[in-house]
């Protein structure tokens, strides 16, 4: 048999498995509804859409490179039968997907599930084709002799320091992050117990697999999978045993396919080789961490990197430090007993100091959750064993509560929609109702106006816009993330957590409106507004042929200028609506700032945009001058939500739900002739949802509330009380996962539950935009958790879900 | 001979021994209880929601809590009906120092104020 050069086999086999995983990846994302909807469907991920584009030449591409590894095996081999049939049912499936586009679309979950499947089992084929063609004799691997529990410890260290002294660098530039030296030093000490703890149980769980007679392969594949569930899978809202099932058989069929290739590679196996891997676990911190934060969803990249880490650290000093043959697991004990005791010691030393640093030094910034939080924030290496290991748990119904928020998030069965009407009837008014121009900005942050901080100076126009309208100072979405965030504020109320609950014109009391008075809309085209809103032909469509993440208001706003000229004898009111995308993460991240431009003290693409924004608003405001629509207008600017430009090292909106995703700017302008019969509190607690109802008030409706959880208008009649909120607690979720809080306090308190990563937090809201992390008693945990549980049921009967069966 | 494919290893060529697998049940419990064991003790009260009449659980709470305007605001409403005006307005002062963008309070001070000097 001719050997290929491994080099060769090396490059072809990933390059298959790219092929296959990226195709697996696309299937998982078109399962999970939220992930179809949000980045899928927008074209978020460019390349993505282009690998489905020619996913038939690629998979030609793979196979064809295949083949050429398979070659040497067709003629005489013993994996002859296994190569053959793997070149058969290739070459039967290229013609399939070459015929036939097999790659699912949303609303498949079957298919792609199926998809995904299928994808990996090539992987595994090979993989297993690679692990009986080698030369090399088969070994006991891994060896559990004298020195490999020292070998992992000696892993453990290169992982820890690695991450550690990277830290502080990144706290350091990081901004929301309260990082004293103290803390920083209660974070790596946490740190170092943890990666002790960590990979000694990974050592006794490999040794454990003689005395279970468990191929210790079988017991990677389960632990990997472990980690896909918990730091893949459920940010991406794919959970319960569809989850299991995909991470299994992902974690499996690398397995195999990295177990074939290290047969493959044993007899060229050196001690420079597991140098070079070892010094990639700077890289990985240093290099690799870092370049990803910027663009992470809810940290997982940076933690799937520095797994990756450890794992090569692992076994690297396993291949380095591997004691000799014939020593038995026996006489490993003598040496290795001790050891576990002492790293379980320095274990229940830690977990007992730790908690007690902030009562022992009177100072609040020592507080376990918070140290560690913020510490984790830098180390992806330890926030991942954090998550595994920390099993603090403050109530004894912690699992079932984060169970219950993940079985009502991103709900996947058929659910029907409701009615939501703030009037009993509507009716069209009289009088010509005011225009309305609704412009939702995504992820626009308030702290980058000059409205909310005086700070800011990139903001004249908007600034100008300001001093003329009710700037609301304490605003909230009720989700973080555009996915449900913008269709609450078209219903006026909260909405079911599914993307999404269809047909949704019932509960689309926003589009009722207009419909009642006639209203001419003028409507960006996007994903959510060609599904949800409806364009149908009487609708003006702005950005009809713009990519969704390329819309930009300066361009939606050059598009309306031209409606309203070509359309001004209409005599119908307008609303205009459209959600530019200019401040999304996906677009400023790398993005440049103008020649000339320089705005210190705030993240400078994004402020550039923004600034951008408020030329092109002040140019739109003046157009509607000249053409007489400004005085009699309702015009509407807010985002759908906030976004994370650094903070805590967290950047867009993710999953998360944090105080500056949630706090969104509300200016609203009424007309002139309206003034005197409204009045606003601006300075009470309002969420984007009450922005429908607002509209209804001021177009001459008086809304009523349809259900708690409607919002209400911000205006009453000049001569009414404006009810208080600060006794009431309200609902917020992500839009992405199971991530849910409660806003209380009149806004300035904030308690999150994070089902994700399984731990909560509470924070004091300023007005003023400084958010203080606050401790919490198990009394205040167990109310608020009651509160999220009391409103989601709520929620559910609404639209008539079934509780039962939910833990 | 016939391949046998056991990915990762084979099983039959070392002894056994008990003890890798009796230390990582140990460990596993370890962490299971260790800090539940050994967790700190944390006040009782629901600082959050703490109810508008008991006078006491509002002051111990601002003592953890200092600066909770929500606290003041229920603090100052307890004790403008038990007739403590002077101490409500007090409260409400403090209140408007840590937040004075709050019209609601701002209102209540006022309303307050009137009440205390007569309505002039």
């Amino acid at each position: 048999m001719t050997r290929l050069r491994l080099p060769l086999l090396l490059i072809a086999r990933v390059l298959n498995a790219l092929f296959f995983l990226t195709t697996a990846v696309y299937a998982i994302l078109t399962y999970s509804p939220f992930a179809y909807e949000q980045f899928i469907q927008p074209n978020m991920i460019a390349w993505l859409s282009n690998f489905v584009f020619l996913h038939a030449d690629f998979f030609w591409l793979s196979l064809c490179l295949t083949l050429l590894t398979l070659a040497p095996h067709l003629k005489s081999s013993r994996v002859r039968v296994l190569a053959w049939t793997y070149l058969i049912a290739a070459a039967i499936t290229g013609v399939v997907v070459t015929a036939v586009p097999v790659m699912p679309s949303g609303n498949s979950p079957v298919r792609s599930v199926a998809v995904a499947l299928a994808a990996l089992i090539p992987i595994a084929w090979l993989g297993a084709i690679d692990h009986l063609s080698a030369d090399s004799p088969r070994r006991r691997v891994p060896d559990f002799g004298r020195g490999a529990l020292g070998a992992a410890l000696a892993a453990a260290l290169v992982v820890w320091a690695a991450f550690a002294i990277e830290s502080p660098m990144r706290l350091r530039a990081a901004g929301g992050v309260d990082a004293t030296v103290a803390t920083q030093l209660v974070g790596a000490g946490a740190s170092f117990a943890a990666h002790l703890t960590a990979f000694t149980i990974a050592f006794l769980a490999l040794a454990s697999s003689r005395a279970a007679r468990v191929a210790p392969a079988f017991m990677v594949s389960i632990a990997a999978g472990a980690v896909l569930h918990e730091v893949v899978l459920a940010p991406i809202s794919v959970t319960g045993i569809v989850s299991w099932v995909l991470s299994l058989a992902i974690a499996a069929a690398f397995v195999t396919l990295i177990s074939g290739l290290a047969r493959q590679l044993a007899p060229v196996e050196s001690r420079r080789g597991p140098i070079v891997a070892l010094a990639l676990v700077p890289v990985a911190a240093f290099g690799v961490v870092p370049a990803l934060t910027a663009f992470d969803w809810g940290f997982m990249l940076q933690k799937l990197a520095a797994l990756g880490a450890a794992c090569v650290a692992y076994a690297a000093t396993q291949a380095l430090w591997r004691a000799r043959r014939n020593e038995t697991l026996q006489g490993a004990a003598t040496m290795a007993v001790p050891l576990v005791v002492a790293v379980m010691l320095v274990h229940i030393t830690v977990a007992m100091i730790v908690p007690r640093l902030a009562m022992w030094f009177g100072d609040a910034r020592l507080r376990a959750d918070f140290a560690l939080d913020a510490y984790s924030a830098a180390d992806p290496s330890y926030r991942v064993l954090r998550q595994f290991l920390e099993t603090d748990r403050a109530e004894p119904d912690d699992a079932a509560f984060y169970a219950y928020l993940r079985a009502n998030s991103s709900l996947k069965e058929t659910v029907r929609p409701v009615s939501v009407d703030f009037v009993r009837e509507t009716r069209p008014l009289p009088a010509r109702p005011p225009d309305i121009f609704l412009f939702i900005i995504d992820s626009l942050r308030r702290d980058y106006l000059s409205a909310y901080n005086s700070r800011v100076t990139f903001t004249p126009r908007l600034g100008e816009f300001a001093r003329d309208s009710d700037v609301f100072t304490r605003v909230f979405s009720r989700y973080g993330g555009t996915g449900l965030a913008v269709p609450s504020i078209w219903a006026g109320a909260l909405v079911v957590h599914k993307q999404y609950v269809t047909p949704f014109a019932p509960m689309n009391a926003l589009a009722k409106l207009l419909d009642a008075d006639d209203y001419r809309r003028v409507v960006t085209r996007d994903h959510i507004t060609e599904e949800l809103f409806g364009l149908d032909d009487g609708t003006s469509v702005l950005d009809y042929r713009v990519p969704e993440m390329q819309h930009t208001f300066c361009g939606t706003m050059s598009e309306l200028k031209d409606e309203l000229r070509a359309h001004g004898s209409d005599p119908r009111p307008i609303f205009a609506h459209t959600r530019p995308l200019d401040l999304h993460i996906g677009n400023t991240r790398f993005a440049a700032v103008p020649p000339g431009e320089s705005y210190p003290g705030f993240f400078e693409p994004y402020a550039a945009r923004v600034h951008a924004i408020d030329t092109c608003f002040g140019e739109f405001l003046d157009e509607l001058k000249r053409v007489g629509r400004y005085e009699s207008s309702i015009i509407v600017v807010m985002s759908d939500h906030g976004d994370s430009l650094g903070e805590g090292l967290r950047w867009g909106h993710g999953y998360a739900i944090v105080p500056e995703v949630l706090r969104i700017p509300l200016l609203i302008r009424v007309p002139t002739a309206l003034r005197a019969q409204f009045a606003a509190d601006v300075t009470r607690l309002a969420f984007a949802t009450d922005v429908t109802p607002s509209l209804y008030a001021l177009t001459g409706r008086t809304p009523t509330r349809p259900r708690a959880a409607a919002g209400v208008s911000l205006y009453a009649s000049a001569d009414a009380d404006i009810p208080s909120r600060r006794h009431d607690a309200f609902l917020v979720a992500s839009s992405y996962g199971a991530v849910y809080g409660i806003l209380a306090h009149n806004g300035r308190r904030l308690y999150i539950a994070d089902g994700i990563e399984g731990r909560d937090s509470m924070y004091d809201l300023s007005p003023a935009g400084a958010d203080e992390r606050i401790g919490m008693t198990d009394a205040e945990r167990r109310a608020n958790r009651a509160r999220i549980r009391e409103q989601i049921a709520d929620l559910s009967a609404w639209y008539g879900i079934s509780q039962s069966g939910r833990p | 001979m016939t391949p046998r494919f056991i990915p990762g290893g084979d099983l039959s060529g070392g002894r056994d021994a008990a003890w890798p697998l009796v230390l990582l049940m140990a460990f596993l419990l370890v962490i299971r209880l260790v800090p539940t064991l050994t967790r700190p003790p944390v006040p009782a009260d629901d600082c959050s929601h703490v109810s508008k009449s008991d006078v006491a659980a509002l002051e111990r709470c601002l003592v953890v809590r200092p600066d909770d305007v929500e606290l003041m605001v229920d603090l100052a409403d307890s004790l403008e009906r038990a007739g403590e005006s002077g101490r409500a307005v007090s409260v409400l002062r403090r209140a408007l120092d840590v937040d004075p963008g709050d019209g609601e309070i701002l209102r209540r001070l006022e309303r307050l104020t009137v009440t205390q000097t007569g309505g002039d």
